[in-house]
Protein backbone atom coordinates (compact mmCIF):
# COMPACT_ATOMS: atom_id res chain seq x y z
CA UNK A 1 0.00 0.00 0.00
CA UNK A 2 2.84 2.57 1.13
CA UNK A 3 4.88 1.36 -1.90
CA UNK A 4 2.01 2.19 -4.14
CA UNK A 5 1.62 5.41 -2.88
CA UNK A 6 5.13 6.28 -2.79
CA UNK A 7 5.16 5.18 -6.51
CA UNK A 8 2.00 7.11 -7.36
CA UNK A 9 3.46 10.40 -5.30
CA UNK A 10 6.87 10.30 -7.19
CA UNK A 11 4.49 9.67 -10.90
CA UNK A 12 2.45 12.74 -9.94
CA UNK A 13 5.59 15.23 -8.70
CA UNK A 14 7.55 14.23 -11.69
CA UNK A 15 4.26 15.35 -13.86
CA UNK A 16 4.44 17.84 -12.59
CA UNK A 17 8.22 18.86 -12.94
CA UNK A 18 7.58 18.16 -16.91
CA UNK A 19 4.56 19.78 -17.13
CA UNK A 20 6.01 22.73 -16.03
CA UNK A 21 9.81 22.33 -16.54
CA UNK A 22 9.25 25.06 -19.61
CA UNK A 23 7.77 27.71 -17.76
CA UNK A 24 10.42 27.82 -14.81
CA UNK A 25 13.21 26.87 -17.31
CA UNK A 26 11.94 30.80 -19.28
CA UNK A 27 12.53 32.83 -16.65
CA UNK A 28 16.27 33.42 -16.58
CA UNK A 29 16.10 35.42 -19.73
CA UNK A 30 13.30 37.33 -18.10
CA UNK A 31 15.29 38.06 -15.40
CA UNK A 32 18.52 38.70 -17.49
CA UNK A 33 16.63 41.02 -19.74
CA UNK A 34 15.32 43.07 -16.75
CA UNK A 35 18.94 43.59 -14.99
CA UNK A 36 20.62 44.61 -18.38
CA UNK A 37 17.72 46.84 -19.29
CA UNK A 38 18.02 48.23 -15.39
CA UNK A 39 22.16 48.63 -16.22
CA UNK A 40 21.44 50.80 -19.19
CA UNK A 41 18.85 53.17 -17.07
CA UNK A 42 21.94 53.35 -14.69
CA UNK A 43 24.20 53.51 -17.24
CA UNK A 44 21.88 56.51 -18.97
CA UNK A 45 22.32 58.55 -15.50
CA UNK A 46 26.18 57.92 -14.99
CA UNK A 47 25.40 56.00 -12.17
CA UNK A 48 27.96 53.30 -13.82
CA UNK A 49 29.12 52.12 -10.48
CA UNK A 50 25.49 50.43 -9.66
CA UNK A 51 25.51 49.81 -13.77
CA UNK A 52 28.24 47.06 -13.73
CA UNK A 53 26.32 44.95 -10.92
CA UNK A 54 23.56 45.08 -13.18
CA UNK A 55 25.13 44.53 -16.22
CA UNK A 56 27.22 41.38 -14.16
CA UNK A 57 23.80 39.96 -13.12
CA UNK A 58 22.53 40.54 -16.44
CA UNK A 59 25.67 38.85 -18.04
CA UNK A 60 25.35 35.37 -15.77
CA UNK A 61 22.08 35.13 -17.16
CA UNK A 62 22.65 36.03 -20.85
CA UNK A 63 25.85 35.31 -21.51
CA UNK A 64 25.50 38.24 -23.93
CA UNK A 65 28.91 39.70 -24.78
CA UNK A 66 27.45 43.42 -26.02
CA UNK A 67 26.76 43.01 -21.92
CA UNK A 68 30.56 42.68 -21.50
CA UNK A 69 31.05 45.44 -23.74
CA UNK A 70 28.81 47.81 -22.19
CA UNK A 71 30.31 46.85 -18.84
CA UNK A 72 33.85 47.46 -19.82
CA UNK A 73 32.28 50.96 -20.96
CA UNK A 74 31.24 51.41 -17.22
CA UNK A 75 34.50 50.13 -15.98
CA UNK A 76 36.42 52.40 -17.97
CA UNK A 77 33.96 55.29 -17.06
CA UNK A 78 34.77 55.09 -13.40
CA UNK A 79 37.97 54.71 -13.62
CA UNK A 80 38.51 50.96 -12.88
CA UNK A 81 40.75 50.41 -16.48
CA UNK A 82 41.97 46.87 -15.62
CA UNK A 83 38.60 45.71 -15.44
CA UNK A 84 37.45 47.40 -18.00
CA UNK A 85 40.30 45.90 -20.18
CA UNK A 86 39.80 42.49 -19.48
CA UNK A 87 36.10 43.21 -20.35
CA UNK A 88 36.82 44.18 -24.03
CA UNK A 89 39.03 40.85 -23.80
CA UNK A 90 36.43 38.69 -23.22
CA UNK A 91 34.07 40.88 -25.25
CA UNK A 92 36.95 40.26 -28.06
CA UNK A 93 37.03 36.75 -27.18
CA UNK A 94 33.41 35.92 -27.55
CA UNK A 95 33.55 37.81 -30.67
CA UNK A 96 36.56 37.23 -32.07
CA UNK A 97 35.17 38.59 -35.36
CA UNK A 98 34.06 41.57 -34.46
CA UNK A 99 34.47 44.28 -37.30
CA UNK A 100 35.49 46.98 -34.28
CA UNK A 101 38.14 44.43 -33.46
CA UNK A 102 40.90 46.87 -33.69
CA UNK A 103 39.24 49.67 -32.23
CA UNK A 104 39.11 47.74 -29.18
CA UNK A 105 42.66 46.15 -29.19
CA UNK A 106 43.44 49.99 -29.32
CA UNK A 107 41.38 51.40 -26.34
CA UNK A 108 42.45 47.46 -24.52
CA UNK A 109 45.86 49.01 -24.89
CA UNK A 110 45.37 52.22 -23.68
CA UNK A 111 43.96 50.97 -20.81
CA UNK A 112 46.98 48.78 -20.02
CA UNK A 113 48.89 51.57 -20.61
CA UNK A 114 50.65 49.83 -23.53
CA UNK A 115 51.09 50.98 -27.20
CA UNK A 116 47.90 52.05 -29.36
CA UNK A 117 48.15 49.96 -32.52
CA UNK A 118 47.85 51.59 -36.08
CA UNK A 119 44.42 52.34 -37.03
CA UNK A 120 43.06 49.84 -39.98
CA UNK A 121 42.33 51.42 -42.89
CA UNK A 122 38.09 51.98 -42.91
CA UNK A 123 37.74 51.35 -38.87
CA UNK A 124 36.27 54.10 -37.83
CA UNK A 125 39.00 56.12 -35.72
CA UNK A 126 39.14 54.26 -32.03
CA UNK A 127 38.22 56.59 -28.98
CA UNK A 128 41.39 57.75 -27.14
CA UNK A 129 42.24 56.74 -23.47
CA UNK A 130 39.51 58.65 -21.29
CA UNK A 131 37.32 59.97 -23.70
CA UNK A 132 33.59 59.30 -22.91
CA UNK A 133 34.13 59.47 -19.13
CA UNK A 134 31.03 60.53 -17.60
CA UNK A 135 29.15 60.30 -20.53
CA UNK A 136 31.58 62.50 -22.96
CA UNK A 137 31.01 62.08 -26.55
CA UNK A 138 32.55 58.91 -27.71
CA UNK A 139 31.05 56.63 -25.20
CA UNK A 140 29.40 53.64 -26.28
CA UNK A 141 26.78 51.48 -25.23
CA UNK A 142 25.50 48.69 -26.73
CA UNK A 143 22.16 48.97 -25.91
CA UNK A 144 20.26 45.49 -26.93
CA UNK A 145 17.58 45.32 -24.35
CA UNK A 146 15.30 48.23 -24.95
CA UNK A 147 15.32 51.64 -22.97
CA UNK A 148 16.80 53.48 -25.81
CA UNK A 149 15.88 56.38 -25.08
CA UNK A 150 17.53 56.30 -21.77
CA UNK A 151 20.54 55.57 -23.46
CA UNK A 152 23.62 56.84 -21.61
CA UNK A 153 25.04 59.40 -24.19
CA UNK A 154 23.05 59.43 -26.83
CA UNK A 155 25.15 57.70 -29.18
CA UNK A 156 23.30 54.56 -28.80
CA UNK A 157 20.97 55.59 -31.26
CA UNK A 158 23.85 56.70 -33.79
CA UNK A 159 25.95 53.80 -32.78
CA UNK A 160 27.79 53.21 -36.01
CA UNK A 161 29.15 56.99 -35.37
CA UNK A 162 32.38 58.27 -35.12
CA UNK A 163 34.16 57.13 -32.36
CA UNK A 164 31.74 54.36 -31.76
CA UNK A 165 33.36 50.96 -31.16
CA UNK A 166 29.87 49.55 -31.05
CA UNK A 167 29.36 46.67 -33.04
CA UNK A 168 28.67 47.85 -36.65
CA UNK A 169 27.97 45.13 -39.16
CA UNK A 170 28.37 41.39 -38.24
CA UNK A 171 30.78 39.24 -39.45
CA UNK A 172 29.93 36.12 -40.89
CA UNK A 173 29.95 34.44 -37.40
CA UNK A 174 27.93 31.89 -35.05
CA UNK A 175 24.11 33.06 -35.23
CA UNK A 176 23.97 34.09 -31.96
CA UNK A 177 27.32 36.55 -31.97
CA UNK A 178 25.55 38.03 -35.20
CA UNK A 179 22.58 38.21 -33.33
CA UNK A 180 24.38 40.47 -30.67
CA UNK A 181 26.53 42.24 -33.13
CA UNK A 182 23.53 43.30 -34.98
CA UNK A 183 21.81 44.68 -32.26
CA UNK A 184 24.18 47.95 -32.11
CA UNK A 185 22.65 49.28 -35.40
CA UNK A 186 19.21 47.73 -35.21
CA UNK A 187 18.80 47.70 -31.62
CA UNK A 188 15.95 45.58 -30.43
CA UNK A 189 13.49 46.37 -28.32
CA UNK A 190 12.80 43.84 -25.83
CA UNK A 191 10.18 42.03 -26.88
CA UNK A 192 7.71 42.76 -23.63
CA UNK A 193 5.28 41.56 -24.17
CA UNK A 194 6.86 37.68 -24.42
CA UNK A 195 8.69 38.73 -21.48
CA UNK A 196 5.13 39.07 -19.29
CA UNK A 197 3.88 36.39 -21.22
CA UNK A 198 6.67 34.64 -19.68
CA UNK A 199 5.83 35.64 -16.47
CA UNK A 200 1.95 34.94 -16.46
CA UNK A 201 3.30 31.52 -17.44
CA UNK A 202 5.57 31.59 -14.14
CA UNK A 203 2.71 32.78 -12.07
CA UNK A 204 -0.01 30.13 -13.42
CA UNK A 205 2.44 27.83 -13.24
CA UNK A 206 3.31 27.63 -9.54
CA UNK A 207 -0.39 28.67 -8.91
CA UNK A 208 -1.40 25.33 -10.34
CA UNK A 209 1.83 23.33 -8.69
CA UNK A 210 0.92 24.71 -5.26
CA UNK A 211 -2.26 23.94 -5.53
CA UNK A 212 -2.13 21.00 -7.25
CA UNK A 213 0.46 19.88 -4.22
CA UNK A 214 -2.32 20.81 -1.87
CA UNK A 215 -4.39 18.55 -3.31
CA UNK A 216 -2.44 16.07 -3.39
CA UNK A 217 -1.08 16.13 0.22
CA UNK A 218 -4.65 16.45 1.11
CA UNK A 219 -5.48 13.32 -0.29
CA UNK A 220 -2.56 11.60 0.43
CA UNK A 221 -2.63 12.80 4.09
CA UNK A 222 -6.69 12.71 4.87
CA UNK A 223 -7.63 10.04 7.32
CA UNK A 224 -8.88 7.09 5.51
CA UNK A 225 -11.84 4.66 6.32
CA UNK A 226 -10.59 1.72 8.15
CA UNK A 227 -12.19 -1.36 7.94
CA UNK A 228 -12.67 -3.09 11.61
CA UNK A 229 -10.48 -5.60 12.85
CA UNK A 230 -12.40 -8.05 14.70
CA UNK A 231 -10.83 -9.07 18.10
CA UNK A 232 -9.71 -12.60 17.87
CA UNK A 233 -8.51 -15.12 20.24
CA UNK A 234 -5.31 -15.81 18.34
CA UNK A 235 -4.57 -12.18 17.31
CA UNK A 236 -4.07 -9.65 14.13
CA UNK A 237 -1.37 -10.46 11.34
CA UNK A 238 -0.15 -8.27 8.12
CA UNK A 239 -0.23 -9.77 5.13
CA UNK B 1 -1.29 29.90 -23.73
CA UNK B 2 -3.19 30.59 -21.28
CA UNK B 3 -5.81 27.56 -22.45
CA UNK B 4 -2.53 25.30 -22.64
CA UNK B 5 -2.20 26.18 -19.20
CA UNK B 6 -5.27 25.34 -18.01
CA UNK B 7 -5.96 22.11 -19.62
CA UNK B 8 -2.03 21.04 -18.08
CA UNK B 9 -3.24 22.18 -14.84
CA UNK B 10 -6.53 19.95 -15.02
CA UNK B 11 -4.46 17.13 -16.32
CA UNK B 12 -2.57 17.39 -13.15
CA UNK B 13 -5.46 17.71 -11.34
CA UNK B 14 -6.92 14.84 -12.28
CA UNK B 15 -3.95 12.67 -11.92
CA UNK B 16 -4.24 14.06 -8.57
CA UNK B 17 -7.69 12.74 -7.86
CA UNK B 18 -6.82 9.55 -9.55
CA UNK B 19 -3.85 8.73 -7.10
CA UNK B 20 -6.00 10.25 -4.02
CA UNK B 21 -9.24 7.67 -5.30
CA UNK B 22 -6.61 4.60 -6.14
CA UNK B 23 -4.77 5.13 -2.24
CA UNK B 24 -8.03 6.34 -1.11
CA UNK B 25 -9.41 3.26 0.35
CA UNK B 26 -9.71 1.29 3.49
CA UNK B 27 -7.91 -2.38 3.75
CA UNK B 28 -9.31 -5.65 4.00
CA UNK B 29 -9.32 -7.70 6.42
CA UNK B 30 -9.74 -11.87 6.31
CA UNK B 31 -10.94 -14.04 9.19
CA UNK B 32 -9.69 -17.13 9.61
CA UNK B 33 -11.94 -19.22 11.48
CA UNK B 34 -10.55 -22.48 12.29
CA UNK B 35 -13.12 -25.91 13.13
CA UNK B 36 -12.62 -27.19 16.56
CA UNK B 37 -10.47 -29.98 17.38
CA UNK B 38 -9.46 -32.64 19.78
CA UNK B 39 -5.73 -31.65 19.04
CA UNK B 40 -5.11 -30.19 22.13
CA UNK B 41 -1.06 -30.21 21.98
CA UNK B 42 -0.57 -27.62 18.72
CA UNK B 43 2.02 -24.93 20.30
CA UNK B 44 2.34 -23.19 16.97
CA UNK B 45 -0.05 -22.94 13.54
CA UNK B 46 1.78 -22.09 10.92
CA UNK B 47 -0.86 -20.60 8.15
CA UNK B 48 -0.27 -19.77 4.58
CA UNK B 49 -2.15 -17.27 3.28
CA UNK B 50 -2.57 -16.95 -1.10
CA UNK B 51 -4.16 -13.51 -2.58
CA UNK B 52 -4.72 -13.61 -6.50
CA UNK B 53 -1.33 -15.45 -6.53
CA UNK B 54 0.40 -13.64 -3.99
CA UNK B 55 1.55 -15.79 -1.16
CA UNK B 56 2.38 -15.00 2.77
CA UNK B 57 3.26 -17.14 5.55
CA UNK B 58 2.57 -16.46 9.02
CA UNK B 59 3.37 -18.15 12.02
CA UNK B 60 0.97 -18.03 14.83
CA UNK B 61 1.77 -19.03 18.62
CA UNK B 62 -0.52 -18.76 21.70
CA UNK B 63 -0.26 -15.35 23.55
CA UNK B 64 0.26 -17.21 26.37
CA UNK B 65 3.21 -19.48 24.98
CA UNK B 66 0.85 -22.26 26.11
CA UNK B 67 -0.70 -24.93 23.19
CA UNK B 68 -2.95 -23.52 21.19
CA UNK B 69 -7.07 -24.65 22.44
CA UNK B 70 -8.95 -25.85 19.28
CA UNK B 71 -11.70 -27.49 21.23
CA UNK B 72 -14.26 -24.66 20.84
CA UNK B 73 -12.26 -23.91 17.31
CA UNK B 74 -10.44 -20.36 17.04
CA UNK B 75 -9.92 -17.46 14.60
CA UNK B 76 -7.41 -15.17 13.21
CA UNK B 77 -7.15 -11.89 11.28
CA UNK B 78 -5.47 -10.70 8.72
CA UNK B 79 -5.07 -7.24 7.28
CA UNK B 80 -4.52 -7.15 3.96
CA UNK B 81 -3.36 -3.85 1.74
CA UNK B 82 -6.09 -2.31 -0.34
CA UNK B 83 -4.95 -3.47 -3.44
CA UNK B 84 -4.76 -7.10 -3.34
CA UNK B 85 -7.80 -8.61 -4.70
CA UNK B 86 -8.93 -12.15 -6.37
CA UNK B 87 -9.42 -15.67 -4.95
CA UNK B 88 -8.29 -16.42 -1.47
CA UNK B 89 -6.34 -20.02 -0.25
CA UNK B 90 -5.44 -20.58 3.40
CA UNK B 91 -4.02 -23.34 4.61
CA UNK B 92 -2.91 -23.93 8.48
CA UNK B 93 -0.71 -26.39 9.49
CA UNK B 94 -0.65 -26.93 13.40
CA UNK B 95 2.62 -27.88 15.16
CA UNK B 96 3.58 -29.81 18.23
CA UNK B 97 6.29 -28.56 20.57
CA UNK B 98 9.05 -30.86 18.22
CA UNK B 99 7.63 -29.09 15.56
CA UNK B 100 6.08 -32.27 13.82
CA UNK B 101 2.77 -31.25 11.46
CA UNK B 102 -0.32 -32.67 13.41
CA UNK B 103 -2.92 -31.26 11.85
CA UNK B 104 -3.44 -29.98 8.54
CA UNK B 105 -6.45 -27.59 7.26
CA UNK B 106 -7.72 -25.56 4.42
CA UNK B 107 -9.89 -22.78 3.61
CA UNK B 108 -10.76 -20.50 0.47
CA UNK B 109 -12.74 -17.87 -0.83
CA UNK B 110 -13.60 -17.22 -4.74
CA UNK B 111 -12.98 -13.25 -4.78
CA UNK B 112 -11.68 -11.22 -1.26
CA UNK B 113 -14.05 -8.35 -1.48
CA UNK B 114 -12.09 -5.41 -1.24
CA UNK B 115 -11.52 -2.75 1.69
CA UNK B 116 -14.36 -5.33 3.93
CA UNK B 117 -14.27 -8.09 6.59
CA UNK B 118 -13.87 -11.47 4.86
CA UNK B 119 -14.74 -14.75 6.63
CA UNK B 120 -12.86 -17.85 5.74
CA UNK B 121 -13.54 -21.15 7.29
CA UNK B 122 -10.77 -23.72 7.70
CA UNK B 123 -11.21 -27.56 8.40
CA UNK B 124 -8.80 -29.47 9.01
CA UNK B 125 -7.63 -32.96 7.25
CA UNK B 126 -6.62 -36.12 9.26
CA UNK B 127 -2.70 -35.93 9.22
CA UNK B 128 -0.85 -38.23 7.46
Amino acid sequence: MRSLQSILAIAVLVSVALIYMPAFAAPGSAIGRKHAAKANRLAAQNRCKAAVVEFTKAYRLLKDPALLFNRAECYRKIGKDRQAAKDYENFLAEMPNAPNRATIEARIASLRGGAQPAKPSGEKSPAQPGEGKSGAPGDTHVDKWGDLDAAPVGEEKQLPAAGSVAIGTAAPAAPKRRAAANLTTQPVVPEPEQASRSHAWIWVGAAVAVVGAGAFAAYHYRPRPKTDVPQTPLGNYAF
Amino acid sequence: MAANTVRRSLFVLALLVISGVACGSADSVLRVNLDPSTVDSVTMLASQVMIGGESRTIDIVSPDGQPISLLDGTSYTVEIANHYSGAVQVFVAGLDANNTVILNGTGSLDSLNQGHLNDVEVAWQPSP
